[in-house]
Formats: structure tokens, C-alpha cells, sequence
């Protein structure tokens, strides 16, 4: 039966402030939702097209030399910063729409210490948005970067920093939003 | 300055019983469950839902309530199984006891071939099915239901209905609101809100004799007595106009 009188040790004792299991859920569901949604995807792979390959190659035939780089290395970076921008944004909005007609006023009645389910939503958020630099990192070969795996991590170290300062002012602005 | 939603209203719901809270749109009834859920703080006076205060003890509440929305609060994009084991840990379920909840509610649900399939694809019937086994997953001893039958066909009504009636075997406490009176007078006891005021509480025939002397009077013309004719057309709301937004598909829209 589903209903009923409490189970002995169904639950385990509350935690005031952090929640390790709640963090880890709900990055998690980030990433599950980001998994889904084709159109985040699309996103990233066209934006990268559009800057590199299109602009890159056009306007990059024009400026040879940009203080010792190629046209296409020198935006690399903001094209990847540009991925992570705008994961940050859609992170900030999803949760705009998630407190009005989604999960949030679910876990926003829960016993879930507050402070986790933040931390997890950053995170995830955060994670989204390095995987969608990632798809304008991995065509740096294509603009004559090389790709050592130093290299790769010192950029995640990078871009991990730049998601989770730019999810949090935007979880920020969210949750001071009436929509 | 804001308007009284609800004001000076004073009851007590018993332990086990089936409530029923009635009232017309804007009446004060979701004003009223965001309070008791510990969502909204009262401005004036105190509640205590399952011995705790609302506002002191307000993370004992949230431990010991499970709550239905008027509208959907799943993540659609997941599946019937990963809203549930969310849920789960939210409520801090023993990882020992996890998996058996989960396939426990999504039986009692009938959902259990469908577990798999992201809530998009669902139903509405379907949806508030899962939504009530997923406040049930905890073994709440007080569950609040927002007009849980609000948009259900009356096959998916009736299913959901019977399902609430059947808690009662369960000692749980339910404290609902609905426009159904269908479903008011199934109901152990009822209470009638208007303008943030109660204006009757018993059980239903109680009700029903207190307010027009008659025995054999419907709950809906206790209802229509108590709270006049007139249509009440509400503003529309914040979420109105976000879900307007969607619908003719705003930028960056879900």
C-alpha cells in the first residue's frame, strides 16, 4: 500500500543546510533536460557555424593578422563564450518558467534545504554551459588551434568558472523576477 | 497595500478526515493552501498543520505534508520514474527504500508501463495521477490537494477521485479544495470561503441544514445561497500571461 502509517527508517534525519543527494539530483536533472532538448543543441552547433566557419573564413580572408593570430583564432574564445553565454541565459529563464508552471513550486515546498537545491541548479547549469563551449572548443583544430589535453582542461577550468558566474546572476535576476 | 485575501478565518480539520473546501474563483482557497503549505506567510495570526506552527516550524510542515498543485508541477522533459526519484531525495527518502517507493507509486498511479516516457507524452489524467502518488511517496500523514480533478474528463475524474476517497483507509489527512460538488459532498466535512471568509463548515448534510432549513436541499444550492449568482471573472494572472507568452511562442519559450 502506498498510503499509510510511516515506515521505520524510511527517511533519513534532516540536513539543516547541505544535502549532497539534493546537489547531485538536481544537477542531474539538468543535464537530463539538457539532453532532450534538441533545440539547445541546434543552438550551439549553428552559432558555432555561423561565427567560425561562415564569418571566420569570410572576414577572415581580409584581416590575415590580428596581433599575431588568424581571423577565426582570434574569435575563437568569444565564440565559446558566446555557448556559455547564452546556456547561462537559458538556465536563468528555464528557471523563470519553472517556478510559474514547472518543477519549482514542487521543490520549493519540499523539505529540501534551499541552499542545495541552488548549489545543484549553478552546477548543472554550469555544466550545460561548458558542453555547449565544448562544441565551439572541439572546431579549434579547424582554425589551427591544437587540442592538448592540457589544453582542453585548463579551458573547462576556464569556462566551468565563467557558467557559474554567469548562471548565478542570472539565477539571481530570475528569482527577483515577476514575470 | 495589498487586499485580504483571506481574513479571520478560524478551523480545525481532524486527524484522518477528508476536507473539502469550497468556495467561487478568488474566493481565498489557494491563498489559503500557499499558507498552510508554508509557501505564503500569514500576515496575522497563527495555523498548525499535522502540531507544527506554519511559520516557526515551518521545515517540520514541509516534512510532514504532501502537496498537489492546482496545475501540473512536473518536469516534463523527464520521465514519470525521474520526477519521482527527484522527489525522493527532496524528501530525503533512505536509498534503501527508493526504488520500491518508486515502483510502489508508479503502480498505484497505473503508470507502470508508461515509467519511461517523459511526462510531455502524458495525459492530464495520467499527469495528476503521478502527481498524487508522487506527494504520497513519502507517506505524508496530511496531504493538500488544489482542485486536483480541475480539467480531468469525467473517466479520469472518477478514477482520481475513488483513488482519494481511498486514503482515508490509510489514516491520511486530506484537506482539499474543489468547484465539484460532486465531489464536496463525498467529502467528511466541508467549508464554504468567500471573499477570504468562512461562511459555513460542517459535514455536508449539516451544511446543508444549517443553511436552508431543509434536509433535502443540494450542496449546490447551499453553495449558490451562501456565495450569491453573480459571475466572478477574474484578472488574468502573472501565469496567465506567461503561458499567453508561450502559446504564441515567445522567444526561448520551454
Amino acid at each position: 500500500m502506498i498510503h499509510g502509517a510511516a515506515l521505520p527508517a524510511l527517511r533519513y534525519s534532516p540536513a539543516r543546510f547541505f544535502d549532497a543527494r539534493v546537489v547531485l539530483a538536481l544537477w542531474r536533472r539538468e543535464l537530463l533536460r539538457y539532453r532532450r532538448d534538441r533545440t539547445q543543441w541546434f543552438g550551439g552547433v549553428s552559432r558555432t557555424v555561423l561565427w567560425l566557419v561562415i564569418l571566420g573564413y569570410g572576414i577572415g580572408s581580409s584581416y590575415t593578422n590580428i596581433e599575431g593570430y588568424t581571423y577565426t583564432q582570434y574569435i575563437l574564445p568569444g565564440v565559446v563564450t558566446l555557448n556559455i553565454l547564452f546556456a547561462s541565459m537559458q538556465s536563468a529563464i528555464s528557471l523563470v518558467w519553472d517556478r510559474e508552471v514547472g518543477l519549482m513550486r514542487e521543490i520549493l515546498v519540499s523539505p529540501a534545504p534551499m541552499l542545495s537545491v541552488a548549489l545543484g541548479k549553478v552546477l548543472g547549469g554550469s555544466t550545460v554551459a561548458v558542453a555547449q563551449g565544448t562544441i565551439a572548443l572541439l572546431c579549434a583544430p579547424l582554425a589551427g588551434v591544437d587540442l592538448s589535453v592540457a589544453r582542453v582542461l585548463h579551458a573547462w577550468a576556464v569556462m566551468f568558472a565563467m557558467g557559474i558566474l554567469l548562471v548565478s546572476i542570472g539565477a539571481v535576476i530570475a528569482s527577483r523576477t515577476r514575470s | 497595500m495589498g487586499v485580504a485575501a483571506v481574513n479571520e478565518m478560524s478551523l480545525r480539520v481532524g486527524s484522518g478526515e477528508l476536507f473539502g473546501l469550497l468556495g467561487p474563483n478568488g474566493a481565498g482557497k489557494t491563498t489559503l493552501h500557499r499558507m498552510l503549505t508554508t509557501t505564503l506567510f500569514p500576515t496575522a495570526g497563527t495555523a498548525r498543520v499535522a502540531g507544527c506552527d506554519v511559520v516557526r516550524e515551518a521545515p517540520q510542515v514541509r516534512d510532514r505534508i504532501g502537496v498537489v498543485f492546482q496545475e501540473p508541477a512536473l518536469d516534463d522533459r523527464l520521465t514519470a520514474r525521474q520526477n519521482l526519484e527527484l522527489h525522493a531525495v527532496l524528501y530525503r527518502i533512505h536509498p534503501h527504500w527508493l526504488p520500491s517507493r518508486v515502483r510502489e507509486a508508479l503502480a498505484w498511479a497505473e503508470l507502470a508501463g508508461d515509467a519511461d516516457r517523459p511526462v510531455r507524452t502524458f495525459s492530464g489524467g495520467m499527469k495528476r495521477r503521478l502527481e498524487l502518488a508522487r506527494a504520497l511517496l513519502h507517506r505524508p500523514p496530511v496531504l493538500f490537494l488544489d482542485e486536483p480533478t480541475a480539467g480531468l474528463d469525467p473517466q479520469g475524474r472518477r478514477r482520481l477521485w475513488d483513488q482519494v476517497t481511498r486514503l482515508r483507509e490509510g489514516g491520511v489527512t486530506v484537506f482539499l479544495s474543489t468547484q465539484n460538488m460532486a465531489e464536496a459532498e463525498g467529502c467528511d466535512r466541508v467549508a464554504i470561503i468567500d471573499h477570504g471568509s468562512l461562511l459555513a463548515v460542517g459535514s455536508p448534510a449539516e451544511v446543508k441544514v444549517l443553511v436552508t432549513q431543509r434536509s433535502d436541499a443540494t450542496l449546490e444550492e447551499v453553495f449558490l445561497e451562501l456565495t450569491g449568482r453573480g459571475l466572478r471573472d477574474e484578472e488574468a494572472t502573472a501565469r496567465d500571461h506567461l503561458l499567453g507568452f508561450a502559446r504564441r511562442g515567445g522567444e526561448l519559450t520551454r
